[in-house]
C-alpha cells in the first residue's frame, strides 16, 4: 500500500456508547495480571472489531451512533499496528454500501463500523455471557457454532 | 547529580583523604586504581555515608566502626569524623514557553564524634549542605531532603555499586516478590515518580477542600448533603490507600519468610538423609512451575484467537466475498491495473526484457522497447487517488480474500488446536498437583520434630501470607466501590452547583483540579509503562553488547528482558527461561545487573554518577572490554574503582574516556607488595597521581619491581 | 530530582493535549499550573513549605481565568439571544 493510505483511520477516533464501556472494562485484559479466561480480548480494539465482524455475519444493519452518549475509548492510530483490519474496514464498506468509491472516505467507512460494531456489541456480549463457563469459553463456543452453522446454511 | 569532589577525614582508613571527579562530558570516565585493602569499599562506604548517614552503612550502621583502627588514643578519646561531597545539580524549568537550564555547585558535610574504645559508641551525625556561589557558601535547610530527592535512598544500590552486592536484583535466593519490589521500586524512584505522586497527593486535596466550599454554597440542601458525603468518602480512601499499601508490604513480607523455610526444611531433608524425597518434592514443584508456564501460555494463544485475522476473514467470509465480487468486477473492466510497474521498473534496471530481448540504452532495439515500457510504466501511474487505493486494496486484500475462500475455517482449526493444548496440560497439571500433594503427606509424616517444627511455623506464616493477600483483594473492592460511587455523586454535586448562582467559580475549580489530577495521573501511568519497556529493551542491548562475545554464553543466551510485573528474564534458546545463578556464568551476571543499572539510569536520563567497585571482576578478554567500552558509553558519569588486575588489557579504552585517573595505596601493603617504604606508620589510603600507566615511588608494587629487576638482569 | 526535570515536563505536555480545550487558553494555563505544582513539590522537598495552600491557590488562580473567559463567552451568547 502507498504509505498516505497505510492507516487512513489514524486521526479518526473510535467513539463507543457509555453504557457498553463497562463490558469494555469487565472482557479486555487491562493489566499484565488480567485474569485471561474472564477478560479474553488482549485489547479493547479486538472486542470492538469482533462485534463489527458479528454484526456483519449475522447482517445486521449499522446503528445509528448519533442516537448514543458516545465517548472515545481507542485512539484511530491502533490500526496502525494491525493493517490488515485497514483492509478489512475498506471491504466491509465495499460490501455493505456496494460502492467502491467509499474507499476515499475513512470518516464515512468508519461511521458505517461503529455503528455495525453498535449493533454487534449486545450480540457479542451476549456470547461471552450465555453459557455455564468462563467469558472465554462461552464465547470461544459461540463462534464456533456461529461460523459452523452458517457454513453449513 | 555529577560528583565533583569527596573528602573524608578519619573515616576508617580515609585519615585524610581528597577525591576529584571528572565531570567532563567528553571524558566521563574516573579510574581511581587501588589494589585490595587500599580503600576502595571504604570509599563507597564513606561517599554514602556521607549522602545518606548511618542507614547507608552495613548493619544500618549498628556496630560498624568509622574511625581508623590504629587510632592513637593519644590523639584524642573522641574521634571526629568527616565526610564531605561537592556535586553538581542541574535543574529544568518551563519559563513561558521555553525550558531553562540551571546548574549549581552544592557542598555536603556529615560530621560525627566516636568513643575510641571496645564499643566504639558514636554521636547521631550532623549534616549541612552549602550551596555554593562566588562569594562563598550559603546554608540550605532539610539536606536530607535534597539527596533524598537526587538520588533517592532506595537507589542507592543502583548509584553506588558493588560489583557483587549489585546482583541481588537477579538473585535467585531472594523471593520473587522481593526481586520485583526492588527492581520495581528502582525504575518508580529513578524516574521521577514520586513527585508525581505527591502532587496528585496534594491536588486531590486541593479538590476536597473546593469540595468544602460547595458544601457551604449549598447549605442544608441536596448539595451540602452530597458535598458531605464526598468529603467523608475522600477519608475512606485516604484510609483505605494507608491500608492497602500495608497488606501489601506484610503479604512480601510473609512470603519472604515462607520462602526462607521452605529453605530451612530442604537443609534439614538433607540433613536427616531424606535426600530422595527432598529430590521429589523439588522436582514436583519444578514440574507445577513449568506447566504453569506452559498454561500461562497456552491461555495467552486462546485470547490471540481474538484479535488473529483468521476470526475476521471467517465471520466476514460473505460480505468480503461481496466487496471482492465489486473489485474482481472493476478488475475485468481493466480499471484496476497490473502490478507490473515493480516488474518493468524491473526489467529497465537489469537491462533485459521479459521476453528475453535487450533493453540496452545504447541498443537502437533496446531504447524503443525501453520507451515503451516507461510509457506502460507512466500511464499506470497516472491512475487517480481512488484508483491507487482501490489498487492497493485489491492486490493487498486478495491473498487473504484467497485463505477465506479455501472453504474451510482457519479459526476453527486454530480454536480446537488450542482446546487440546489446554486441556492436556490441564490434566497434567492437576496430575502434578496431586503428586506433590502425595509427596507433602510423606513429609507430614516424617517423624523428625525440627522438620515437623518447621513445617508447622511455614504453615503458619502461609495462613498469614493468604490473610493479607486476601486483605489486599478486599480492600481493592472497597476502592472500587468507593471510587464508583464518588463518580456518580460528583456528577450529581456538579450538575447541582451548575444551577447555584455562587456555583460557577467552584465549578470552575473542580474542573481545574480534576484536569490537573487527571494529567498527572496519565502522565504516571505513561512514565511507568513506556519507561519499562525502554528500560527492558535497553538493558537487553547493553546486556547482549556485552556478552556478545563470549561464544559460551553466546551460545545460549537470547535475550533479556523486564516484564511487566518488574521481574528481570533472561531467554535462551526456544524462548525457554534461564535462571540466572545457574544458567549464567559470573561474567554475564555482573554484565546483566550493570546492563540493568546503566539501562534504568540512561533511560530517565537523569544526570547521576554511577559508581562502581570491581565492576570487571570475573571478567577477561573482550567481554571485559566491551562491559567497560558500554558502561562508559552509556554513563553519564562513571566512577570505577579498578585493580591493576581488571585494568589489565583496557588502557586503551581508558587512555580515551578517563577524565581523571589516580591510585591509591595502603602503606601497610610494604613491605609484601610494595617495592618503597613510603614512611607512614599508620594504616590510611594514600593518594598519587599516577595513572593507569604510570606509577611513583610510593605506588610501585612488587610484582612490577620484580619483572623490571628480571628485564634489567 | 531523579526523573529529569525536562522528561517529566514534555510528558505533561504530551497528556495535556488530551485535556478539553475548555475555553480559550485553557490548556497552555493548565500546563503553566502544572509545571508550577511540581516546581513546588520539588522545593517541598527542600525545606518543608506550605505546599497545600500554593497549590490551592494556583487551582484557584486557574479556576479564575476559566470562569472569567467563560462569563465572557456566555455574555456573548446572551448578546446573540
Amino acid at each position: 500500500m502507498a504509505d498516505r493510505y497505510f492507516n487512513p483511520f489514524q486521526a479518526i477516533d473510535i467513539n463507543v456508547p457509555v453504557e457498553f464501556h463497562e463490558a469494555f472494562t469487565r472482557y479486555c485484559q487491562r493489566s499484565a495480571d488480567a485474569v485471561i479466561d474472564q477478560s479474553p480480548f488482549p485489547r479493547m480494539v479486538d472486542l470492538w472489531f469482533l462485534s463489527v465482524c458479528v454484526a456483519a455475519r449475522l447482517g445486521l444493519e449499522p446503528a445509528d451512533t448519533t442516537k448514543y452518549d458516545t465517548r472515545k475509548i481507542i485512539d484511530g492510530s491502533i490500526f496502525g499496528s494491525d493493517p490488515w483490519r485497514v483492509h478489512q474496514l475498506m471491504l466491509i464498506a465495499i460490501g455493505k454500501t456496494g460502492d467502491v468509491h467509499i474507499v476515499s472516505e475513512p470518516r464515512k467507512m468508519m461511521t458505517l463500523a461503529s455503528g455495525l460494531a453498535v449493533a454487534g456489541l449486545p450480540k457479542v456480549i451476549e456470547m461471552l455471557k450465555d453459557g455455564d463457563a468462563e467469558p472465554i469459553w462461552n464465547l470461544s463456543d459461540a463462534v464456533d457454532s456461529l461460523l459452523r452453522k452458517e457454513k453449513a446454511a | 547529580m555529577k560528583l565533583l569532589r569527596a573528602e573524608f577525614q578519619n573515616f576508617r582508613m580515609l585519615r585524610d583523604l581528597e577525591l576529584n571527579f571528572s565531570s567532563d562530558p567528553e571524558k566521563k570516565l574516573t579510574v581511581i586504581r587501588a589494589a585490595n585493602e587500599s580503600g576502595k569499599t571504604t570509599i563507597l562506604h564513606g561517599l554514602q555515608w556521607a549522602l545518606y548517614g548511618d542507614a547507608a552503612l552495613p548493619g544500618k550502621g549498628e556496630g560498624f566502626r568509622l574511625h581508623p583502627i590504629d587510632w592513637n588514643a593519644s590523639e584524642g578519646k573522641r574521634v571526629p569524623i568527616t565526610a564531605t561531597v561537592e556535586f553538581e545539580l542541574t535543574t529544568y524549568r518551563r519559563v513561558s514557553g521555553d525550558v531553562r537550564e540551571t546548574r549549581r555547585r552544592y557542598r555536603l558535610v556529615r560530621s560525627a564524634f566516636e568513643d575510641v574504645d571496645s564499643q566504639a559508641r558514636r554521636s547521631a551525625s550532623t549534616v549541612k549542605l552549602f550551596a555554593l556561589n562566588e562569594t562563598g557558601a550559603s546554608p540550605i535547610d532539610a539536606p536530607e531532603a535534597v539527596i533524598n530527592d537526587e538520588l533517592p535512598p532506595e537507589l542507592r544500590e543502583v548509584f553506588f555499586t558493588d560489583g557483587d552486592r549489585a546482583l541481588s536484583f537477579i538473585e535467585a535466593d531472594v523471593a520473587l516478590s522481593t526481586k520485583r519490589e526492588r527492581v520495581q521500586r528502582a525504575i518508580r524512584s529513578l524516574l521521577g515518580l514520586g513527585v508525581i505522586d505527591d502532587a496528585i497527593k496534594h491536588v486531590r486535596k486541593s479538590a476536597s477542600e473546593v469540595n468544602r466550599k460547595a458544601k457551604q454554597v449549598g447549605s442544608g440542601s441536596e448539595l451540602n448533603r452530597i458535598a458531605s458525603r464526598l468529603e467523608e468518602m475522600e477519608n475512606d480512601r485516604e484510609k483505605f490507600e494507608a491500608d492497602l499499601e500495608d497488606a501489601k508490604q506484610q503479604f512480601g513480607a510473609f512470603d519472604e519468610k515462607v520462602d526462607d523455610i521452605d529453605r530451612k526444611i530442604a537443609a534439614a531433608l538433607q540433613k536427616g538423609d531424606k535426600e530422595k524425597l527432598q529430590k521429589d518434592l523439588d522436582q514436583a514443584k519444578r514440574e507445577i512451575k513449568r506447566l504453569d508456564d506452559q498454561l500461562a501460555t497456552a491461555n495467552k494463544e486462546h485470547s490471540a484467537l481474538f484479535r488473529s485475522r483468521s476470526i475476521a476473514t471467517d465471520l466476514l467470509a460473505p460480505l468480503l466475498g461481496r466487496a471482492f465480487e465489486k473489485l474482481e468486477e472493476l478488475h475485468d473492466q481493466g480499471k484496476i491495473p497490473n502490478t507490473t510497474i515493480p516488474v518493468l521498473q524491473d526489467r529497465l534496471s537489469a537491462e533485459i526484457c521479459i521476453c528475453g530481448e535487450t533493453l540496452e540504452s545504447g541498443d537502437p532495439g533496446g531504447e524503443k522497447r525501453r520507451a515503451h515500457i516507461q510509457k506502460l510504466i507512466d500511464d499506470s501511474q497516472r491512475a487517480d487517488e481512488i484508483q491507487e487505493i482501490i489498487t492497493d486494496l485489491y492486490y493487498g486484500a486478495k491473498p487473504r480474500q484467497a485463505d477465506g475462500d479455501s472453504g474451510s475455517s482457519v479459526w476453527l482449526e486454530e480454536y480446537k488446536a488450542v482446546v487440546e493444548r489446554r486441556d492436556g496440560l490441564q490434566t497434567l497439571r492437576d496430575e502434578a498437583g496431586r503428586k506433590f500433594r502425595a509427596l507433602e503427606m510423606q513429609l507430614d509424616e516424617l517423624p523428625d520434630t525440627d522438620i515437623q517444627g518447621l513445617r508447622e511455623t511455614r504453615r503458619q506464616y502461609k495462613d498469614q501470607r493468604d490473610r493479607h493477600l486476601s486483605r489486599q483483594s478486599s480492600i481493592e473492592t472497597q476502592l472500587t466501590g468507593l471510587r464508583r460511587e464518588r463518580e456518580d455523586l460528583e456528577a450529581n454535586r456538579d450538575r447541582l452547583l451548575r444551577e447555584q448562582k455562587k456555583g460557577a467559580r467552584i465549578l470552575a475549580e473542580l474542573e481545574v483540579t480534576q484536569d490537573v489530577t487527571k494529567v498527572l495521573q496519565s502522565a504516571y501511568e505513561r512514565i511507568t509503562n513506556e519507561e519499562l519497556h525502554k528500560v527492558s529493551e535497553l538493558m537487553n542491548n547493553i546486556f547482549i553488547e556485552m556478552i556478545g562475545a563470549d561464544p559460551e554464553q553466546g551460545a545460549i543466551i537470547r535475550h533479556a528482558e523486564i516484564s511487566r510485573e518488574f521481574d528481570i528474564i533472561v531467554y535462551g534458546p526456544n524462548d525457554r527461561t534461564l535462571n540466572p545463578d545457574r544458567d549464567l556464568n559470573g561474567a554475564s551476571r555482573r554484565a546483566l545487573t550493570l546492563a540493568f543499572i546503566l539501562a534504568l539510569t540512561k533511560v530517565s536520563e537523569v544526570e547521576a554518577p554511577n559508581v562502581i567497585d570491581t565492576p570487571l571482576g570475573m571478567t577477561s578478554g573482550y567481554v571485559k572490554r566491551s562491559i567497560l567500552r558500554t558502561a562508559v558509553r552509556e554513563s553519564s558519569q562513571l566512577v570505577l574503582f579498578l585493580t591493576h588486575d581488571e585494568i589489565a588489557g583496557c588502557e586503551e579504552i581508558i587512555d580515551e574516556a578517563a577524565g581523571v585517573v589516580f591510585t591509591l595505596t595502603n602503606p601497610a601493603h610494604y613491605p609484601k607488595m610494595l617495592v618503597n617504604d613510603p614512611g607512614v606508620a599508620e594504616r590510611k589510603a594514600l593518594r598519587c597521581e599516577c595513572d593507569h600507566r604510570s606509577e611513583c615511588q610510593l605506588c610501585q608494587r612488587r610484582a612490577d619491581a620484580q619483572a623490571e629487576l628480571e628485564m634489567a638482569s | 530530582m531523579p526523573l529529569n526535570d525536562k522528561k517529566i515536563i514534555s510528558i505533561i505536555l504530551e497528556q495535556c493535549e488530551g485535556i478539553d480545550e475548555k475555553c480559550d487558553g485553557y490548556r497552555e494555563e493548565l500546563i503553566e499550573v502544572i509545571s508550577e505544582i511540581l516546581e513546588y513539590e520539588r522545593g517541598h522537598r527542600v525545606s518543608a513549605t506550605n505546599i497545600q495552600k500554593k497549590i490551592n491557590e494556583k487551582c484557584n488562580a486557574a479556576a479564575r481565568f476559566l470562569a472569567a473567559q467563560r462569563g465572557h463567552d456566555t455574555g456573548t451568547e446572551e448578546l446573540d439571544s
